[in-house]
């Protein structure tokens, strides 16, 4: 999207431009650098009003940390920070270790063996869709998914074909209306949805049977 | 004969191996669900630490008494009214801010990584450097600064409308930058020609953005919408860290009510079964919102 003002306006233009980034700067970046200012002052700079931007700097409130140990009046209630450093580290390797150790041969059974269940996620987005709850790319795959188990039951496929003969024997238009008329069957079950997407389906249904099966000679059918 | 033993047992182990390997996962997942169960199961119970001798098996009991709860109408109201504002307001922002960080302008790339930074931030940590900030007492830069441009002192944490506007700020803070990111990455996503046919037309910037970036960004709008509904549904760590639910219950959540009722008065049961009404509201928000997804996704796709 390039929008190039009128050489007249684009001082004005420039100027809302860089006040925009200011504020966006400073309403990103104020807090990290008082955060920043508080923990190099001292407890009395920290509590004065007016707030101050002037100050001795001091490092006793990173050192009572570092040392972990009541240091003056910069002790914390909860002194221990090595210990709780630790703990984070221990932590999120921990959590990183479990999970790719659970993670990788997970993920290598479900991509590489073939088992009872493992389809399960398919078989939901099925339900799914029969259910008209996903959307068109979802539905184009299990629609893909379905005319991939068609390709391995024969019966359904001999019916299909018998179907293609008689359709390419017609004239082009008459094959497209006829097409829009062939139930689309999978596994005994008929998936209804709207005439265009089922039209869609049909045609790339037939298409895959018949380069499967070497009738059209892997000529496009549309 | 010893070759088709062997075979068989080689072919039992293979049968036998993908299961094995998944079942570290399937472990860590019963891990998962067993909490979420035994969640369930004591929203349906009278589980209160204070009496382990009064636990009872008391079905819906604990969901009925909700309804004459007044500090859920209270909570369930602040939830959906916070989360309401909350997602228009950051979706808004971050829809001016990703489209100024898409403009041509000087230092782009530096202005984009810093904004990225409240991204790193752990929300307590942020909650806790705006409660520094936001101090109406003692120093608090917030109220000195406003002082300047003529705002008197504001009870930031101690108001009932000063703690939501508060947490509201802060949340904002934290997660604008969330929804500029998948924003911008949508305005980079988009086509080139329909801007180019416009310019030639002559059509304004005000136009270009409403009729085509409007309508083209609309699965991104509806994508970022969603994932904010369902965090400000659920946001705990802001309120835990600065107002804890007060002054006077004013930014008690569903979350936080559940919390309190479980951890500080030990009421299990009641506590479980609001929870479960946050997870029902989570699931049913988002539910509607992939659907208006959906929908967006196949209109921008024409």
């Amino acid at each position: 999207m390039t929008f190039r003002p009128a050489f007249r306006q684009r001082y004005l233009w420039n100027a809302v431009l860089a006040a925009a980034a200011i504020m966006l700067l400073v309403w990103t970046m104020f807090p990290f650098l008082w955060i920043l200012l508080t923990s190099l002052k001292s407890p009395a700079d920290v509590i004065s009003v007016p707030p101050t931007f002037v100050f001795t700097p001091t490092i006793d409130n990173y050192s009572a940390l570092v040392i972990g140990e009541q240091h003056g009046q910069y002790a914390s209630a909860r002194p221990d920070f090595p210990r709780f450093f630790l703990n984070s580290i221990i932590i999120s390797i921990g959590a990183v270790a479990l999970s790719i150790a659970a993670g990788i041969p997970a993920a290598y059974a479900l991509a590489r063996y073939n088992f009872p269940f493992k389809n399960v996620s398919w078989q939901v987005r099925l339900l799914a869709y029969w259910t008209r709850k996903t959307n068109t790319i979802d539905r184009i795959k299990c629609l893909d998914h379905c005319t991939y188990s068609l390709r391995s039951s024969s019966d359904v496929c001999l019916r299909l074909c018998k179907k293609l003969h008689n359709l390419l024997r017609k004239l082009d238009e008459e094959r497209l209306a006829l097409l829009r008329a062939v139930p689309l069957v999978t596994e005994g079950k008929r998936l209804i949805c709207s005439t265009r997407e089922l039209n869609v389906v049909k045609l790339g249904l037939l298409q895959r049977l018949a380069q499967t099966l070497g009738i059209l000679g892997r000529k496009p059918l549309s | 004969m010893t070759t088709v033993r062997k075979r068989r047992q080689y072919r039992r182990q293979e049968r036998l191996l993908p299961y094995l390997l998944l079942a570290p996962a399937l472990v860590l997942l019963a891990g998962m669900l067993y909490p979420f169960g035994l969640g369930l199961y004591y929203s349906l119970t009278s589980y209160w630490l204070q009496y382990p001798n009064r636990f009872r098996f008391v079905w819906f009991d604990n969901y009925v008494s909700l309804v004459s709860e007044p500090l859920f109408a209270r909570a369930m109201q602040f939830t959906l009214g916070f989360t309401l504002v909350a997602v228009i307001v950051q979706v808004g922002l971050g829809l001016a801010v990703a489209l100024f960080l898409h403009a041509r302008i000087p230092g782009r790339n530096v202005i984009r990584a810093l904004m990225l930074m409240p991204l790193m931030m752990p929300p307590v940590i942020t909650a806790l450097m705006w409660k520094i900030m936001m101090a109406s007492t003692n120093g608090g830069i917030l109220n000195y600064m406003l002082s300047f441009i003529g705002v008197d002192p504001i009870n930031w944490f101690g108001s009932t409308q000063g703690a939501v506007v508060s947490v509201l700020i802060i949340d904002t803070w934290g997660n604008l930058p969330f929804v500029a990111l998948v924003l911008l990455g949508g305005l980079q996503a988009l086509p080139t020609e329909p801007y180019e046919a416009a310019q030639v037309d002559g059509a304004s910037p005000v136009a270009m953005l409403r009729y085509l970036t409007l309508p083209l960004l609309s699965p991104f709008l509806v994508l970022v919408m969603t994932f904010r509904t369902m965090d400000s549904l659920r946001i705990f760590d802001v309120i835990y860290a600065t107002t804890a639910g007060g002054p006077n219950d004013a930014t008690t959540n569903l979350l936080f009510m559940a919390y309190q009722y479980s951890f500080q008065w030990y009421q299990m049961g009641k506590g479980m079964a609001q929870a479960v009404v946050l997870l029902l509201l989570v699931v049913i928000a988002s539910y509607l919102l992939l659907r208006l997804w959906n929908r967006a996704a196949e209109n921008a796709a024409q």
